[in-house]
């Protein structure tokens, strides 16, 4: 009994969480990313790694769906923890721990799995998986086990045939826009079309709802766009100064934060490999620009755009470190949900993630003028 | 003893595996059926002592499944839904010829006078198998060398879609390139 | 001095060497976090017990598998990485002992490094999952980059020392180290082994941008094995370099074997700490770089290597 406690305990040391963030509750995520580091927890970037989910936020409109499909798609032992606001992190996870701790209790949920048919299945979702190692192909439809096969296309850039497959990406990712869905086509990894959605949020709203008119928060927020580029770019060590600039941000910490940016911008711009990894990256002209209705900022390419994004993180945090609580930050052209499809045309899938997280997180269903004008 | 064994034993591999290739239906087993039979032969001319032709087996039939595999899949579309697909086309003409080219093959085994051992074999078989190869035909292969290098370049580029036109414009003076991709060293 | 005609060792030694190998990975693992621990401000002290709770975890966990998926294929290919690396290692005289004295056993590294190619893309291409997929490829755009660049790398101090044999290529730098004469090679041998270590700038197949690439399906034990795999490799590389680039066990006072151990993890240790500092290379860029640079870089190389061993007759 005693080697089974300290495994367990061994084990859940180790736990990694996989964090869904529901539109508007981005606060509520940074804290409760720090919360989760806090405990000697990890961030999972899949369901299959993952032994707790984290929902934060308020989980509405299709996102339920895509949350129990998630839940499904986790291993085992496994955890879930819901969570409101900033302050309920830490006992949502001590919680959580407790569940994972629990042999007998995740022992009769792995049965009921297994019961059910369901095992630890994909997020897929819905179709029976085959656990034996081999496959009973009697059936040759052409849809084997309800998915469909990849089709051809009629504007193909490497002329091959069936290779035309529909995915969904979003709105669970790693460094990914809360509520954000984009349906592409691919060929191979080639982003042929794109459209951008978003789920979950008020029907209304943004995607990402107005950030409270905390300072500190938003400047955090904008440290947190940064460090999504800098580790989609698998740069781990400029993603993690910028997370510590938005720790210290949430902290309340402004003159650190100044300095570990300052510091970011300067290593971003001198660094030759860095400019070389990412040139030419979703390159946005500034025809293009004017066309989709983004603000003139977006020009350039994924680099252009991180250095917008480290500047914007700047200025937020001088302005919090400035004239404490109650400074404006400094407005943020939103941009339009319509542009970012064809902006991903022709990337390949790392690139688009790259260009999506390069937009930074204002990102709005409607184009941008009525909000412009509305002074938002 | 122990190497007589392992030599069957990796002969049988090599054979079951080869016949698993037409059996099993999916293409990324085929290709991969085919490749434990290609390194089974591999490692059984290790065992005969033939050191760099064994090794060098393993590597190159490694190498040219793994590209095998990408190449089937991006034509048949098999990404990423495994469609099962049957392996074998055509099976009345290819039994024959199947059958025919292992009676030729056997025969010639089991007939031809194979000659006598005179002498013992070299002490570094590689450097001999270097010798033999390179020795005396240094000339030849000084000359195919560059023809087959030509013949590749000339394949790739006849089959290519994209011609110099297209990418560097008309009068080829378009810097950098027109390419869906940049390039790492940023022609 | 490094023995020129080594020992091959019994059942007890190659268990031997599979001990030291995990040990080294284990190293790397522990160096790892210690170093992202450090990047953080943290206590040290938590990232040295961090690898054990981890396997705990991995081996806690279950297994899993996606709809319609390749399970034999993608588990064959999870669990190759680790024999693969054991197998690479075998031809590594340490000291005096040796595995395997294979007399081609530089082309014996190579076959080995191949076999990667199909591991990683089995374990990418049996979920049947598109990140997973698309990480695959990812690894074979950049095997067809790296590869090459690699081969004739290894080829320099094959070249160098006249010989196709580990021990014998170790043994011919007496006085000087092939590093020193041969950079150039060195440098493109360490890319490689970071390549097909899913290493550093290297780490693609498996990046974010893909959401985790080939390890997006993975759980339990099948990710354990792959990412141990990723380490044992790893250490493979950085052992495989001693006898090829750093002279083997030679070295003052310690015994020959203490010495091929030293330098292996130093060598370990320094690609560990490379992988926090370069972004990644994105891998349609990496195709250009290696044929337009790398190659014709190593080629030089080897020509000159060549040169200088035709001349001394």
């Amino acid at each position: 009994m005693g080697l089974r406690r300290w495994v367990v305990g061994r084990a859940v040391r180790a736990a990694r969480v996989l964090v869904v963030e529901c539109p508007g509750a981005r606060p509520a995520r940074m804290a409760a990313e720090q919360a989760v580091a806090a405990r000697g927890w990890r961030i999972a970037q899949t369901p299959a790694s993952a032994d707790v989910l984290l929902v934060v936020g308020e989980v509405r409109g299709g996102l339920d769906e895509v949350v129990d499909r998630l839940w499904e798609a986790l291993p085992g032992p496994r955890a879930r923890a819901d969570v409101r606001t900033e302050g309920d992190a830490a006992a949502a996870l001590a919680r959580a721990a407790a569940v994972l701790v629990d042999g007998r209790g995740q022992r009769a949920d792995a049965e009921q799995r297994d019961a059910a048919g369901a095992g630890p299945g994909d997020d897929t979702g819905g179709h029976d998986h085959d656990d034996t190692g081999g496959h009973d192909h009697d059936d040759m439809d052409m849809a084997p086990d309800g998915i469909p096969l990849a089709e051809g296309a009629e504007q193909d850039r490497d002329g091959l045939e069936m290779d035309a497959l529909p995915v969904r990406l979003g709105p669970v990712l790693p460094d990914w826009p809360a509520g954000l869905v984009i349906d592409v086509v691919l060929h191979g990894d080639l982003v042929v079309t794109a459209a951008a959605a978003a789920v979950g949020g008020p029907e209304h709203d943004p995607v990402s709802e107005p950030l409270p008119e905390d300072t500190a928060t938003v400047a955090a927020a904008r440290c947190d766009d940064v460090a999504a580029v800098l580790a989609l770019a698998g740069w781990e060590e400029g993603a993690r100064a910028a997370r510590s600039a938005r720790d210290v941000l949430l902290a309340r910490r402004g003159d650190d934060a100044r300095a570990t940016l300052v510091d970011l911008r300067h290593r971003v711009e001198h660094s030759r490999w860095l400019r070389w990894s990412l040139a030419g990256t979703g390159t946005v002209t500034p025809e293009r620009a004017r066309d989709l209705g983004l603000a003139e900022d977006v020009v350039g390419d994924c680099r252009d755009r991180l250095l917008v994004l480290i500047t914007r993180a700047e200025a937020a945090a001088r302005r919090y470190g400035a004239s404490g609580l109650d400074a404006p930050v400094p407005d943020v052209p939103a941009v339009p949900l319509t542009a970012v499809g064809p902006l991903l045309e022709g990337c390949d899938l790392g690139a688009a993630r790259l260009v999506v997280a390069s937009l930074g997180s204002d990102l709005v269903p409607d184009p941008v003028p009525q909000r412009e004008a509305a002074g938002a | 003893m122990l190497l007589d064994v392992a030599f069957w034993v990796l002969g049988l591999v090599a054979v079951a595996s080869a016949v698993l290739v037409f059996v099993v239906d999916s293409m990324a087993r085929a290709t991969y059926a085919l490749a434990l039979s290609f390194v089974a032969v591999g490692l059984a001319l290790l065992l005969l002592e033939q050191s760099y032709v064994g090794v060098v087996t393993v590597l190159m039939m490694l190498m040219e499944m793994a590209v095998m595999g990408v190449y089937m899949v991006m034509y048949m579309g098999m990404n990423p839904a495994l469609m099962p697909m049957s392996m074998v086309h055509d099976n009345r003409a290819a039994l024959g010829v199947s059958a025919a080219t292992f009676v030729v093959l056997a025969a010639g085994a089991l007939l031809v006078p194979w000659p006598v051992r005179r002498g013992v074999p070299a002490p570094d078989v590689t450097a001999a198998l270097g010798e033999a190869l390179m020795g005396r035909q240094m000339l030849v292969m000084v000359v195919v060398s560059p023809v087959m290098v030509a013949t590749i370049v000339t394949g790739v580029v006849l089959a290519a879609g994209r011609t110099r036109y297209d990418r560097f414009g008309d009068d080829l003076d378009a810097s950098p390139p027109r390419d869906p991709h940049r390039g790492g060293v940023g022609r | 001095m490094p023995d020129p005609q080594p020992v091959t060792v019994g059942p007890g030694g190659v268990a031997a060497a599979g001990g030291i190998l995990l040990a080294l990975a284990l190293a790397a693992v522990v160096l790892d976090g210690v170093l992202a621990a450090r990047a953080a401000g943290l206590p040290a002290g938590a990232a040295v017990a961090r690898p054990l709770d981890e396997t705990v975890r991995l081996l806690r966990q279950r297994r899993r598998a996606p709809v319609s998926s390749d399970v034999l294929l993608w588990r064959l290919g999870g669990g190759g990485l680790v024999v693969v690396a054991l197998l690479m290692v075998a031809v590594v005289p340490l000291g005096r002992w040796v595995v395997a004295d294979l007399d081609v056993g530089v082309v014996w590294f190579n076959a080995m490094d191949v076999a990667v190619w199909v591991l990683v893309w089995l374990v990418g291409w049996g979920p049947n999952s598109v990140h997973s997929l698309v990480g695959g490829y990812r690894f074979l755009a950049l095997a067809l980059a790296y590869e090459l660049p690699l081969m004739f790398a290894i080829v320099a101090p094959a070249v160098g020392a006249a010989s196709l044999r580990v021990a014998d290529v170790a043994a011919a730098q007496e006085g000087l180290w092939f590093v020193v004469w041969m950079p150039v090679a060195f440098v493109v041998y360490c890319l490689g082994v970071l390549a097909f270590s899913l290493w550093g700038p290297f780490a693609v197949p498996l990046g974010r941008d893909v959401a985790g690439g080939v390890l997006a399906e993975l759980s339990g034990v099948d990710r354990l094995l792959v990412q141990a795999g990723r380490y044992a490799l790893l250490a493979a590389g950085a052992a495989f370099a001693v006898p090829m680039f750093l002279g083997g066990g030679s070295g003052p006072v310690l015994p020959g074997w203490a010495w091929v151990l030293v330098k292996t993890v130093l060598l370990l240790g320094a690609l560990v700490a490379l992988r926090r500092r370069l972004p990644a290379v994105r891998p349609e860029l990496a195709m250009e770089v290696g044929w337009v640079v790398l190659l014709p870089a190593v080629l030089v190389q080897d020509l000159v290597v060549a040169v200088v061993v035709a001349a001394r007759g």
